[in-house]
């Protein structure tokens, strides 16, 4: 039975009071950058972004704006809050592996996961681990070096970029770090030149690039590792005349090598979400090693992009609750961490997993992947669902309906997101409590 | 509710109690005087023979923040610190150097202590750092702000800020950052590092800012005078971990101009270059330097042996330990145009020189610093060592025939070089309380807290007398938080969540023109998003704050 939230619209669950606000510092929380320098106007429950944002933060605000609000559901039929929190609990109790995976949300949803996962013996994973995994495996290899927003923003004379669609995951990242009008140390701003590593053509580039006047090393993606390969054999002085990858201009690599050396602090940044291909975690490696390798006589930083739909959120909060980073299992009575095992995707491909939990408040884009076991949904309210779950729980929008916090990119930052007007859903920390708290009643009884 | 203790021995060296039997009375969670005596006792607990003391504080235990979090990520899948049962409680993991929020919390609370300060939150993470804390259950907890390699503050010293401007700035600190106190570390060398400075002495020039780390202690041990502060400047001095580093450490203490510091693990930081290896003790020259200057306190950071991983905001100083990582893994971290962080995992052998080495010099320290109040028990968890091997740093400084006996199995050559042999101090139970009670409330401005006074908080930790002090400390026979029994017999019973400690000076918000414009240029966060509200810690984040009087600041 197809249920598109549409044909719920009627029902309208509420009417917001009729409010008028407007709204400085906003912090949005649609990418991983975290711009919090948004204005937001709010008439009547409708929001209007003021001033500076970009395409992603300007829908984010209005998906939520607009969202229908329908009642949630069990099995596409309309049903109370306590009902689905009851049948949900049912199905969590009944699992022999539920899956709690999704996972977009903000501090507190994230810490009510934990609860929640805990009690339940779940494995907890994020919609992009796959990309985060690419990072942390070579972090927990051999560790890395980086730096900050800020600290990139202020300190960097180079930046070499490896990727393809860095800019339109993160499309205020050249405004708000790489090329700012403005920053405390001037000499650094003022001569600081780009690289780009990837499938990038001059005619191609956004204009605040092409002003730029970047550099470009033209390969596809799977072939970066190959070319930051070449890059540390030059900088550790090893003899070479030909590049493996077709296209790339040897003395371009010499030549970047040796600004590499020369730079004062340059800086090494991906998103290793975009770089989806077999064994992209050797691509991340080799930058890291990269940047360990100029430290030896200059300083470089790595700079790996992500924080998209809350995932350095997430991480942050299981490893601090657990221990542990995200693709973790409670369903033996302690803390298991693998990356492999635990993967959401080959839990459901598997089969292993048999009720699967889908958390994803940020967008309306993400509903729960495809899969033969029941469902439990809270989503986002103008979420799509192709067949109606076990379960569907509407519910807020961090920043918008209610406060929170989202680690940005870097996971240094902890943004406070605000409330910008008054909802009747219930966030995801109060359902998954309520789940929770449902739970240890059946298992009391 | 009123609660009985009635018997105790009473170890509160605030009130000079020095094991004298005395009853307590408890009512909403705090001591209070005897009632009159037709009061109904609602509870009561006899606690004849069992030693009392207030709940323990540790004044440095790195157990918040983005230094923790990236540590346990990395060190996740090594066995070294997974080596926990099945049938360990579903929190527990990371072996017992880097631990879970909340695994944390009940080792803290089954040893007796009831208050924790993570003493290094780079400001620009303070939110997590709390956020942290507030998911460490039965204790209190509270933070030092990092500042000294801020570019911000050098800025303002090269260019010649007045006293007032600093001191305003770090009061804005405090307040946005909800922190206790201020630390620095490595003053000036964290953001020489990000210059590609590898090393920077004490009168040595920070490049691009042309000031001295002599500058900035003396500028900030200022300021937290003038402001009223009662922490004195957290100070990890420079040159951490460096043999002949003692120079550095009694240059530091004259740049304070006798202005109140803190030296904090000082153990490491108070090494010579005598000798065929070029590395030796300086803990007499230290201590005596301590012991003449009555504006100094410590606290030492006792190394103990096996493995752990080090966490500090001195990336010069920990990119220079990366070829010791074990296991060979580590990070380091610019951090916001702030300070930074550096992760090294690493194993502290008894056979190994210098480790044995390290491990006497912190002892030695404990022993030849004259007063106990001016000395702080720490391992610099997890650095020198994890905070549960507290109870047996407690034995080696109260037994001097077990002290003795440890030694004997140590590298030979390290024990023959050390003092310690020599050394017949024994540590009372009095001073003991002193140690890991009263001084550190007492540095801290935490004026009910650390004694059981008429008036305090009922932060209480009941103890079994036994010879053997390690097992004695290592499990108490009740704790007591806010009046509420946590403890009982070694387990958890109650799982209350603690508050955050503030202290709160004054300041002219005039420094906010020049702050907004500092963020505005430099920051990738608004300055109105970088404060954190009284609201935002008792709701979002989870921990109220506690604010703590500063003393009417001096002109």
């Amino acid at each position: 039975m197809s249920k598109h939230h549409k044909s719920e619209q009627h029902r309208g669950m509420v009417v917001e009071p009729v409010t008028s606000a407007e709204f400085e510092d906003v912090a949005c929380p649609f990418c991983g950058l975290g711009c919090d320098d948004l204005r937001i106007r709010v008439d009547n429950g409708a929001l209007e972004v003021l001033g500076e944002t970009c395409d992603l933060g300007r829908r984010g605000f209005q998906q939520a704006a607009y969202a229908h609000r329908p009642p949630p559901q069990i099995d596409g039929r309309p049903a109370t809050l306590p009902e689905t929190v009851e049948r949900a609990a049912e199905l969590l109790r009944g699992a022999n592996l539920p899956l709690i995976a999704g996972l977009a949300t903000d501090v507190n949803g994230a810490r009510a996961v934990m609860d929640l996962a805990k009690s339940a013996g779940a494995v907890v994973d994020h919609m992009n681990s796959a990309g985060l995994f690419r990072n942390l495996q070579i972090l927990q290899d051999g560790g890395w070096m980086t730096a900050s927003l800020t600290e990139v923003r202020n300190r960097a004379d180079l930046i070499v970029l490896a990727g393809a669609r860095v800019f339109e995951l993160f499309p205020r990242l050249v405004e708000r770090v790489f090329h700012p009008t403005r920053c405390v140390l001037p000499n650094a701003g003022k001569a600081r030149e780009l690289v780009l590593i990837g499938p990038w053509k001059p005619s191609t580039l956004p204009p605040e690039l092409a002003d730029w006047r970047p550099t470009i090393i033209p390969v596809a993606l799977p072939a970066i590792g190959e070319v930051v390969g070449s890059l540390r054999a030059m900088v550790a002085g090893r003899p070479l005349h030909v590049c493996g990858v077709e296209g790339v201009d040897i003395n371009t690599l010499h030549n970047l090598a040796r600004r590499l050396q020369q730079a004062q602090y340059s800086v090494l940044a991906w998103a290793a979400g975009e770089l989806d291909f077999p064994h992209a975690e050797l691509t991340v490696q080799s930058l890291v090693e990269l940047v360990r390798d100029l430290n030896l006589t200059t300083r470089a930083a790595a700079l790996p992009l992500g924080g998209a739909q809350g995932d350095v959120t997430l991480n942050q909060v299981c490893v601090w609750m657990s221990g542990r980073p995200l693709r973790t299992s409670f369903s033996r009575g302690y803390a298991e961490h693998d990356t492999t095992t635990f993967d959401y995707r080959r839990l459901l491909t598997s089969g292993a997993a048999d009720v699967l939990l889908w958390l994803s408040s940020f967008a309306a884009q993400t509903p729960p992947p495809e899969a033969d076991i029941p469902t439990i949904v809270l989503g986002h309210p103008a979420m799509s669902l192709v067949q109606a779950p076990a379960v569907y729980i509407p519910i807020a929008v961090p920043g918008v309906d209610h406060a929170g916090h989202f680690f940005r990119s870097d996971g240094v930052v902890a943004l406070p997101l605000q409330q910008l007007r008054e909802s009747p859903l219930p966030s995801a920390a109060k359902v998954l409590r309520s789940i929770a708290a449902a739970l240890e009643t059946e298992d009391r009884a | 509710m009123l609660i009985k203790l009635t018997g105790g021995a009473l170890y509160d060296p605030v009130q000079g109690l020095d094991g004298e039997t005395k009853d307590l009375f408890i009512r909403d969670g705090r001591l209070t005087a005897a009632p009159p005596d037709d009061e109904m006792i609602d509870q009561e607990y006899d606690l004849s023979g069992k030693v009392v003391m207030a709940g323990g504080i540790d004044l440095h235990t790195h157990i918040g923040g983005g230094k923790v979090n990236l540590a346990r990520v990395m060190l996740a899948r090594d066995s070294q610190f997974d080596r926990l049962a099945c049938d360990e409680p579903i929190d527990a993991g990371m072996g017992r150097a880097v631990l879970p929020t909340t695994v944390a919390g009940y080792r803290y609370a089954e040893m007796g202590y009831t208050t924790c300060l993570e003493p290094a939150i780079v400001p620009a993470n303070a939110r997590q750092a709390h956020m942290e804390m507030a998911d460490t259950p039965l204790v209190d907890t509270g933070g030092y702000a990092i500042l000294g390699n801020d570019d911000l503050l050098l800025q303002m010293l090269s260019e010649g800020a007045e006293q007032p401007v600093i001191n305003d700035y770090v009061a804005w600190m405090l307040r946005a950052t909800q922190c206790i106190g201020i630390k620095v570390v490595n003053p000036g060398g964290i953001n020489a590092f990000k210059f590609n400075a590898r090393k920077l002495d004490v009168d040595e020039p920070i490049p691009h800012y042309g000031v001295r780390p002599r500058d900035i202690i003396r500028t900030l041990t200022r300021a937290l005078t003038e402001l009223g502060v009662p922490h004195p400047l957290h100070t990890h001095t420079s040159n951490l971990g460096t043999a002949g580093n003692f120079e550095s450490t009694l240059a530091t203490i004259a740049a304070a101009e006798g202005y109140p510091i803190h030296l904090t693990h000082v153990q490491f930081h108070s090494y010579g270059m005598e000798g065929k290896r070029r590395f030796s003790s300086a803990a007499a020259r230290i201590a005596e330097a301590v012991n003449a200057a009555d504006n100094v306190t410590v606290d030492v950071g006792q190394v103990m042996f096996g493995q752990t991983v080090t966490m500090s905001a001195d990336t010069m100083h920990q990119y220079a330990q990366r070829a010791h990582a074990h296991p060979n893994k580590w990070i380091c971290m610019d951090i916001e145009c702030e300070a930074g962080c550096g992760i090294v995992p690493f194993e502290y052998r008894d056979q190994n020189f210098i480790n044995a080495l390290q491990w006497t010099i912190g002892l030695e320290m404990f022993l030849l610093v004259d007063d106990p109040w001016r000395v702080c028990l720490t391992t610099d968890h997890p650095n020198g060592a994890p905070f549960t091997t507290y109870p047996h740093l407690i034995r080696l400084l109260m037994d001097k025939s077990f002290r003795n006996d440890m030694l004997a199995t140590i590298h030979p050559v390290a024990a023959k070089m050390s003092q310690l042999q020599g050394l017949s101090r024994e540590y009372s139970l009095y001073e003991i309380a002193i140690l890991t009670r009263a001084a550190p409330a007492r540095l801290l401005g935490l004026e009910d807290k650390g004694h059981l006074g008429v008036g305090a908080v009922a932060d209480i930790a009941v103890y079994d007398s036994q010879d053997d002090r390690e097992r004695m400390f290592a499990s108490p026979a009740l704790v007591f938080k806010d009046g509420d029994l946590i403890v009982q017999d070694g387990q958890v019973v109650k799982l209350p969540r603690g508050c955050t400690h503030v202290v709160r000076p004054e300041y002219d918000s005039a420094i906010e023109r020049r702050l907004k414009e500092w963020f505005h240029d430099c920051h990738t966060i608004s300055m109105g998003n970088y404060k954190i509200s009284d609201d935002e810690m008792a709701q979002g984040i989870g921990s109220p704050v506690v604010v703590h009087p500063c003393s009417r600041p001096r002109s």
